[in-house]
């Protein structure tokens, strides 16, 4: 990674008996989730990027630009930094109306936002919002105009502290969408910090996993899920990514082929001829055979071999890691089916991976 | 006819002095809201004094220290050719430190209140300290400012003991409405007491009711 694309800090604070002391690196494009327990230090960690925090040490540096520096004295105001924050509450502007909690940052920003606001508030579906007062809004669309009105200040970072966690599980699928929109149409950078195992899955790229103040784990998503080994993070996490590109829809079913190297998939729902989208598979919606399921409601069928039987914390089941072409997946099966299929590392299984189960996102770039 | 020449006297009074007591209580309620600082406490016993300190305690200090032979007294006769005590200005100072309370008070509640949340958002969005404040924190802070500016001129309206151990009884300079109301009384003119007294009181009760009705609006509109 050359200093023009990435991130790179290092924040190290004590307060009592909490201490942080967090090195990273990752790219400064797509979304980098920050997952870890309650107290793991997500939140100050993202206060100190933001400078709304002092750390004893700092070091920040953004696309080549340094905002934190301890050893020679540099620590830019919070609001010089360009750094927008979405808190886990709205913390609208209650005396203005959305429009002009929208544009408040606008107005302070000699930068000119990734998207009109036009653009913004049609993929955040707020048009209707416009003229009310900020005050009456539900917590999703509150949280959506938070959202915009981050974005318009034209950050050179956004960040966003589990902004949904307000939010009941309904209202967290109305939102999440928009930001996986966002994700894919805007090309500013984002940390975004979550203890949701399905908010990471579809939305991240690069993964940094806090336990207790410090880096358990940092990369690639798909790489850390790959490796089921990271401490607190493969049993929360077991799915696996696959990158594929969509081929043509058929309209009689509503469904679409996705090549992944594993091999065709189908995915519920239509997208775009061509389009390079990732797909969430959770370990729990595959499930093995010794030999291709014939008279199957499964559509897809992947030949795959063992690669390792992990134990579930449970006693009743394991986790099946498979390697498919060269691709990882998981399946969760039961110790029973284990015993009965005598499965064992290195044993030709076949992977059947349940359609309307897949969810697929967008991915802004094709994988590398 | 009622001379309303004291009335008219003590309204500026208490119109100038909540004025500067705007600009003064707001910066330090924002640092005694936010501060963890260990003088916190400090400040803010020197802060609530008047309001348990008896007002002729205050004035003699007051008389003490800006007498034209002490240093503040004489600071300020060199700085303006009058002395403090006896005069108009003595009593604006006098007033700012026996209504400061009224001022700071309801203002750090305010802004305790209202926490650094929105504060802190709007200096993630671009916005300077004072921007922050000025654009997001007043705002929303309002019915405090309303809350102090009322006290604090109620307050100074109200005045009676520093007043005298400070200002004595100049008419148009510090002739104020309570003392020139002690002064009826003490000459047995009833009717004159009774004609400023029943002003004041309307005057008192017309600000108060529109306070709670304001702030009843702002209740359910918000």
């Amino acid at each position: 990674m050359t200093a023009a694309n990435t991130i790179r800090l290092r924040y190290a604070l004590r307060r009592g008996r909490f201490s942080l002391d967090v090195e990273a690196e990752f790219p400064s494009r797509g979304v980098t989730a920050v997952f870890g327990a309650s107290g793991a230090g997500k939140t100050s960690l993202l206060r100190c990027i933001a400078g709304l925090e002092t750390a004893d040490e700092a070091y920040l540096e953004l696309g080549g630009k340094r905002l934190d520096d301890s050893t020679s004295g540099l620590s830019l105001p919070a609001h010089r930094r360009a750094v927008a924050f979405v808190f886990q509450e709205p913390r609208l502007f209650g005396h203005l109306s959305v429009e002009a909690n929208i544009r408040y940052g606008q107005r302070r920003s000699d930068r000119r936002p990734a998207a009109s606001f036009e653009e913004l508030v049609e993929i955040l579906g707020i048009e209707a919002l416009l003229t009310r007062s900020s005050s009456s809004l539900s917590g999703g669309e509150a949280q959506r105009v938070a959202i915009a009105r981050a974005l318009m200040s034209a950050p050179r970072l956004v960040l966003m502290d589990e902004p949904l966690s307000a939010l009941d599980a309904a209202r967290r699928q109305e939102v999440l969408p928009f930001l996986e929109h966002l994700h894919a149409r805007l090309p500013v950078p984002l940390v975004y910090v979550s203890h949701q195992q399905e908010e990471v899955l579809r939305l991240a790229d690069t993964l940094l996993a806090l336990d207790a103040g410090r880096v358990s784990a940092s990369g690639p998503l798909d790489e850390l899920l790959a490796r089921a080994d990271v401490p607190g993070l493969s049993g929360a996490l077991a799915a696996a990514i696959l990158h594929g590109v969509a081929g043509k829809p058929d309209a009689e079913f509503d469904m679409t082929p996705v090549d992944s190297r594993a091999g065709r998939l189908w995915v519920a729902g239509r997208h775009p001829d061509g389009a390079h989208l990732r797909m969430l598979v959770a370990a729990r919606d595959v499930s093995v055979s010794l030999a291709p399921l014939a008279g199957s409601s499964i559509q897809n069928s992947f030949a795959a071999r063992v690669a390792e039987l992990l134990q579930c914390g449970d006693g009743t089941t394991v986790l099946l890691k498979l390697d498919a072409s060269g691709l990882v997946l998981f399946a969760h099966v039961t110790r029973r089916a284990v015993a009965q299929l005598d499965l064992r590392p290195g044993q030709p299984v076949f992977a059947n991976v349940k359609s309307a189960a897949v969810k697929p996102v967008f991915a802004e770039s094709p994988p590398a | 006819m009622t001379d309303l020449g004291p009335l008219l006297l003590s309204l500026q009074l208490a119109a100038t002095t909540m004025l500067i007591l705007l600009v003064i209580a707001t910066p330090l309620a924002w640092w005694l809201a936010e501060t963890r600082s260990r003088f916190k406490p400090v400040v803010q016993s020197i802060v609530a004094l008047p309001i348990v300190l008896p007002p002729t305690v205050l004035g003699f200090y007051f008389l003490v220290f800006f007498n034209p032979n002490a240093f503040a007294g004489r600071l300020w006769l060199e700085a303006t050719g009058s002395t403090l005590t006896f005069s108009f200005a003595g009593l604006v100072v006098a007033s700012l430190f026996y209504s400061l309370p009224f001022a700071v008070q309801p203002l750090q509640s305010a802004f305790e209140t209202l926490g650094r949340k929105e504060y802190e958002a709007a200096r993630t969005l671009g916005a300077s300290p004072l921007d922050a404040f000025m654009s997001v924190v007043a705002p929303l802070s309002r019915h405090g400012f309303l809350g102090a500016a009322v006290l604090s001129f109620a307050h100074t309206l109200g005045e009676f003991g520093v007043v005298l151990m400070v200002g004595g009884n100049i008419p148009g300079e510090t002739r104020t409405v309570s003392i020139a109301i002690y002064d009826h009384v003490e000459s047995l003119d009833y009717a004159a007491a009774h004609q400023l007294s029943a002003i004041l009181l309307l005057m008192a009760f017309a600000i108060l009711l529109a306070v709670f009705a304001f702030n009843r609006r702002q209740a359910a509109g918000a």
